[in-house]
């Protein structure tokens, strides 16, 4: 089964994306600040990282940065709350993330992509 | 201050130096024998004193009626033994003398003087007369009275009101402060307790919310029935307020964040709850933060049918209300019209801009918004934020109009027309810009300046040399200077080549360092 | 005759020493109500704020933070990492290095590949002489810009500061101060909602993060302070600050804005002149300059107050630096009151003139002066014999009494609001701190107040000698020295 991480700190939202991939049967870890978030990433075994830019204690871009270094091989969707400031974005694509999606957003549309990503 | 602190030492040491100002027993009562006589007269029966006349050359008296009452002799008060003593000597021109008797016992004068003093400083006799003109009696009746030494007369009066105000003062106060600190408990109990509930109420809505968004379809969803429904949402529950409270938040908060046939599932279900009703119950309130969270309610979940009760408040005094509504009906309506931003009366805050910046923007696409209707409010702000709609939403196609407006508008507006310019990048519209530049408004002909550096021509090259030869001040000759570079490098580069001015070349350093490029 | 002008004399003292208790009786009531009734209209307002739209919006108004740091090198480039990562869009962060004698510049060039650079520096307002201006090569530190100068005090720092700034809106902080990273959009927010009248400046609270786990520049996890002193500033944080000027900003008569987080507009700054370095209270001096300003021009304005916890930071716990900093506040409130005599009790300066000043002069100013004549008065009246001194005694009683009453309702005014201080036991210290206040710890105030008086009749100036130590709690030592993302 793959394991999905997510970094976010609305619980609302995190509550959501988890029921909606346990559905599609993926097993998901949730962290609501970017400290938990790097743990996560040193210490558990994933396959896929969704993470938001806006998150307490460190800035998304750090995260990614984080993860891309320590462990390259695993795929990173960002959820932004920063809306589609093409700043963000541009910056987000040329560190290596494999997807954008900024909120709102639809659900169903997320987990279209996470499974594309994570067929490839 | 150092005046106060002298005399308070100096007084202090008067203290300790002379500790008997404060009157005691030693001071005589009576002045002199005038003043214990005037005493005598008007104080009437003393105890133990009584007066006799005397015949002390022992000559006979003939008169054996006034002989009889001298024999019997005792006279209570000296009053009546003057007067006896006066018509005694009318009568007879017989002067007697009068015998001073202290409890029967012949005295002198002064003996009797130092006897009625004692009994005037032992409290054994009240004088009949207050207020005397002797300082000295009002003295020994201070000193009798434990009073305190303070002589003015209205403090007698001033101390009864003060006791009274002081009570009522620390009675009043104490009141209102338990009663404060009882009520903020009191609150704080509710809060603690709501707060719990909240934690409970969110694991009973979220997941039941969820299940319904992902397994059913919109239609499955309108086609529960009442039951079904039930099993998600007790009935019994949604009958407690706070319940329906946490469950219209969170609703709106996924609704929020979502996009796509869920809103249309959020707007069903909250509908099939009665959610609706509620919602356009709280715009009936007569307290403001309940109408703008309804409001709120009906523009997230885009209640269109009550739109007549959200006009009703767009010309509301209070700022919040006023916004929120602005902002649902902007949301809601279906026709394009504007009119009712534009007709707006209290001035645009920047807040409300933004919010309805959110909404126009998304409106946009979905919808044909006739902007230009707010270049003609009589409201300036509103027309303020109709030309930076122009730019925020990128319509190109105004910028002909706001040309035209550009000639009759006020400065401010000619501002905010050449920033829409400069930021939609397109060239030509120089005339305004190159009018500016020669305004007397410094804050125009820095809007100005910036914009020409992207969208100006070669009048504006040449209209900018003139206004840096004329020294301007330091941030617009930065401007200007940033702008010229720009615009015509080689005009540009002559320039700062020609000048000796320091800041000039201070300035052309800063544009040249790339690390100081999009500070 | 001089008995009778002595009796005169204490007849005065007396009936002024009661009306001064009794106004601060009702003064204190006043406080608790209009406190309480602005945080609720605070709180129903925030209810309907959308912070998140803030950050993105092109509408919104830049901000400069300036920092000024003197002698900062152990915790510089943490602190400064944390203002870098604030959310919000528009934004530059300026640190002012004040001359520093230690390695603050050198840490902060290395930390963030900082470079000189040839900005082209303009003095709208007089400052010491300015070294360099150094960028920062990596893209990722492009918003903070450090400026070297020569030592001139916090107000000339802050001064170079305002004149290499550009966006419109400043945020004056003191670099060591945490900041949440919500604390830009919930600042800007009363400048952006003003219509009719122009919001020049917004005050700030700063909360105490002794003994509370910081954790990358947020406080975790709050505990009260370990000391006397420390617990008694957490009271003095909820009734001062909190309750205190949430009640002067429901009658817009705020004349104090802390220096150590306090917003203004950049463009009014500039017009009153930024700030003065002449003297120690440069925060307070400033604003009444800039009220003064606005109403000698007769603009209907407002100085607004956020009371939601957004900076924080360590309080001195020893009496020695305790001590100079209450004798500097007091100093700075005497030379501030001086230079604006002229509003005091006049028409023309509104709500500042006629309330806030009259109160500073008397409650705040004087108050050290005239508690130590209500007890002199008091024990002389005891010695005379006099039956008044009863009175007065059980006046002192109650004003006791009161105190404790007023600090456990800022307590509980605390806890009702934003209820930070959750922990049970941490209640119970406060309460008895409040109990022991009055005895113990507030004849230091006055006394330290006096000296404030004393050292500003002999003409002493200068900030005396603050340390830091650093947070006492579990920083994250491993973000000392940031990663580069580079590597």
């Amino acid at each position: 089964m793959k394991k999905i991480l997510i970094i976010e700190d609305d619980l609302l939202i995190s509550s959501l994306v988890q029921f909606r991939l346990k559905k599609d049967g993926y097993d998901t870890v949730l962290v609501k600040d970017g400290n938990a978030g790097i743990i996560a990433i040193d210490t558990e075994t994933l396959d896929l990282i969704i993470t938001d830019v806006m998150i307490p204690f460190k800035n998304g871009i750090e995260i990614i940065h984080h993860a891309r270094k320590t462990k390259p091989e695993v795929p990173i969707i960002v959820l932004s709350s920063l809306g589609e400031e093409e700043k963000i974005v541009l910056e987000a694509f040329n560190l290596g993330v494999s997807d954008f999606i900024p909120k709102p957003f639809n659900p169903n549309e997320l987990a279209i992509r996470v499974k594309r990503i994570l067929k490839s | 201050m150092k005046v106060k602190n002298a005399v308070a030492l100096v007084s202090l040491l008067f203290l300790i130096i002379k500790t008997d100002i404060v009157l005691g027993q030693d001071e005589p009562v009576f002045a002199d024998s005038v003043s214990f006589a005037n005493f005598l007269k008007s104080q009437g029966k003393i105890p133990g004193l009584q007066f006799r006349l005397v015949d002390s050359s022992k000559v006979y008296i003939l008169d054996s009626a006034l002989n009889r009452s001298l024999q019997s002799g005792i006279v209570r008060d000296f009053a009546t033994a003057l007067r006896l003593k006066d018509s005694v000597l009318r009568s007879y021109e017989y002067d007697l003398e009068i015998q001073y008797l202290i409890y029967s016992d012949p005295n002198t004068f002064k003996a009797t003087q130092e006897y009625v003093s004692n009994l005037l400083r032992n409290g054994d006799i009240e004088p009949t007369v207050a207020g005397d003109s002797n300082g000295k009696d009002l003295i020994s009746l201070a000193s009798r009275n434990k009073y305190s030494p303070f002589l003015k007369g209205t403090y007698a009066y001033f101390s009864e009101i003060k006791i009274f105000a002081v009570s009522l003062v620390i009675l009043l106060f104490f009141i209102f402060a338990f009663s404060m600190i009882l009520f903020m408990l009191i609150f704080k109990a509710r809060r603690n307790q709501k707060e719990k509930l909240l934690v409970l109420y969110d694991e009973q809505i979220v997941a039941p919310l969820s299940e319904i968004l992902f397994e059913k379809t919109l239609e499955e969803l309108e086609s529960l029935s009442d039951e079904e429904l039930n099993g998600y949402f007790p009935a019994k529950q949604l009958k407690k307020p706070f319940y329906v409270q946490v469950l219209v938040e969170r609703i709106l908060a996924l609704n929020k964040t979502m996009k796509g046939d869920f809103k249309l599932m959020l707007k069903a279900l909250y509908k099939r709850l009665d959610l609706d009703k509620s919602s356009l119950k709280k715009l009936k309130s007569s307290k403001w933060d309940t109408v703008v969270t309804g409001l709120v309610e009906v523009n997230e979940m885009d209640l269109t049918e009550a739109i007549y009760a959200v006009k009703q408040h767009i010309n509301s005094p209070n700022f919040y209300v006023r916004s929120q509504a602005v902002a649902t009906i902007l949301t809601l309506s279906d026709s394009v019209d504007l009119s009712f931003l534009r007709d707006q009366t209290f001035p645009l805050s920047r807040w409300q801009q933004m919010n309805y910046l959110r909404i126009i923007k998304f409106l946009h696409t979905t919808r044909e918004l006739h902007i230009e209707m707010l270049f003609d409010s009589r409201n300036q702000s509103i027309r303020l934020f109709g030309y930076k709609l122009v730019r925020v939403i990128g319509r190109v196609d105004l910028l002909e109009t706001l040309e035209e407006k550009s000639g009759s508008v006020t400065e401010e507006e000619k501002i905010e027309i050449i920033k829409t310019f400069e930021y939609l990048g397109v060239p030509a519209h120089t005339e305004l810009i190159n009018g500016s530049l020669k305004s007397e408004n410094i804050a125009l002909v820095s809007v100005a300046a910036k914009a020409a550096g992207a969208i100006g021509d070669a009048t504006s090259a040449k209209i900018i040399c003139e206004l840096l030869n004329k020294a301007p001040e330091f941030r617009l000759k930065m401007v200007l200077l940033n702008s010229l570079q720009n615009l015509d490098a080689a005009v540009y580069n002559q320039f700062i080549n020609e000048s000796e001015n320091p800041e000039v070349m201070r300035i052309s350093m800063h544009l040249s360092d790339s690390l100081l490029q999009d500070v | 005759m001089y008995s009778f002008l002595f009796y005169l004399i204490l007849e005065i003292l007396g009936f002024i020493f009661l009306v001064l208790s009794f106004s601060v009786i009702v003064l204190y009531m006043l406080i608790m109500i209009l406190s309480a009734m602005e945080m609720r209209d605070h709180r129903r307002k925030n209810r309907f704020a959308d912070y998140q739209d803030i950050i993105t919006s092109p509408l919104a108004p830049g901000v400069s933070i300036l920092a000024p740091a003197y002698n900062e090198g152990e915790s510089i480039v943490q602190n400064v990492k944390s203002l870098l990562s604030l959310h919000y869009g528009k934004f530059e962060v300026i640190v002012i290095n004040d001359g520093s004698k230690d390695e603050t510049l050198t840490k902060l060039i290395n930390a963030f590949e900082l470079q000189l650079t040839d900005f082209a520096y303009h003095e709208e307002i007089e400052a010491k002489p300015v070294r360099g201006i150094y960028k920062s090569k990596n893209r990722s530190y492009n918003r903070l810009v450090v400026i070297d100068k020569e030592n001139g005090g916090k107000a000339d720092a802050l001064n170079a500061g305002i004149n290499v700034s550009s966006k419109e809106i400043l945020a004056c902080i003191d670099v060591d101060c945490i900041l949440s990273h919500e604390s830009i959009t919930r600042m800007v927010r009363p400048f952006m909602e003003e219509t009719n009248r122009k919001v020049i400046a917004v005050g700030g609270v700063i909360g105490i993060a002794n003994n509370c786990d910081v954790v990358d520049g947020t406080v975790t996890n709050y505990r009260v302070p370990t000391t006397l002193l420390g617990k008694f500033q957490v009271i003095e944080y909820c009734r001062a600050f909190l309750m205190g000027r949430m009640a002067w900003t429901r009658i817009n008569g705020l004349m104090l804005i802390s220096g150590a987080f306090g917003f203004f507009k950049r463009d009014l700054v500039v017009e009153v002149g930024g700030y003065f370095p002449k003297t120690v209270g440069e925060d307070m001096e400033l604003v009444v300059r800039m009220r003064r300003h606005m109403e000698e021009r007769n603009i209907p304005y407002r100085v607004s107050f956020v009371p939601d916890p957004l900076c924080w930071t360590e309080v001195p716990e020893s009496e020695e630096i305790l001590s100079r900093q209450r004798n500097r506040w007091i100093r700075g409130t005497i030379e501030t009151l001086q230079l604006h005599k002229v509003t005091a009790l006049n028409p023309n300066y509104g709500v500042m003139g006629l309330v806030s000043y009259p109160y500073w002069s008397v409650f705040e100013k004087m108050a050290p002066v005239l508690e130590l004549l209500g007890v002199l008065y008091t024990i002389t009246l005891i010695i005379i014999g006099d039956f008044s001194a009863f009175y007065f005694i059980a006046l002192f009683i109650v004003l006791y009494l009161l105190s404790i009453l007023v600090s456990s309702f800022s307590i509980l005014y605390e806890q009702v609001s934003y209820n930070n201080y959750k922990d049970k036991k941490d209640l119970n210290k406060l309460i008895v701190t409040a109990f022991l206040e009055p005895l113990v710890i507030h004849p230091k105030i006055v006394l330290w107040g006096l000296k404030g008086h004393w050292d500003f009749i002999k003409g002493k100036g200068g900030w005396g000698h603050m340390i830091r130590t650093g947070f006492k709690k579990s920083e994250d030592k491993k973000n000392i020295e940031p990663n580069t993302l580079n590597s």
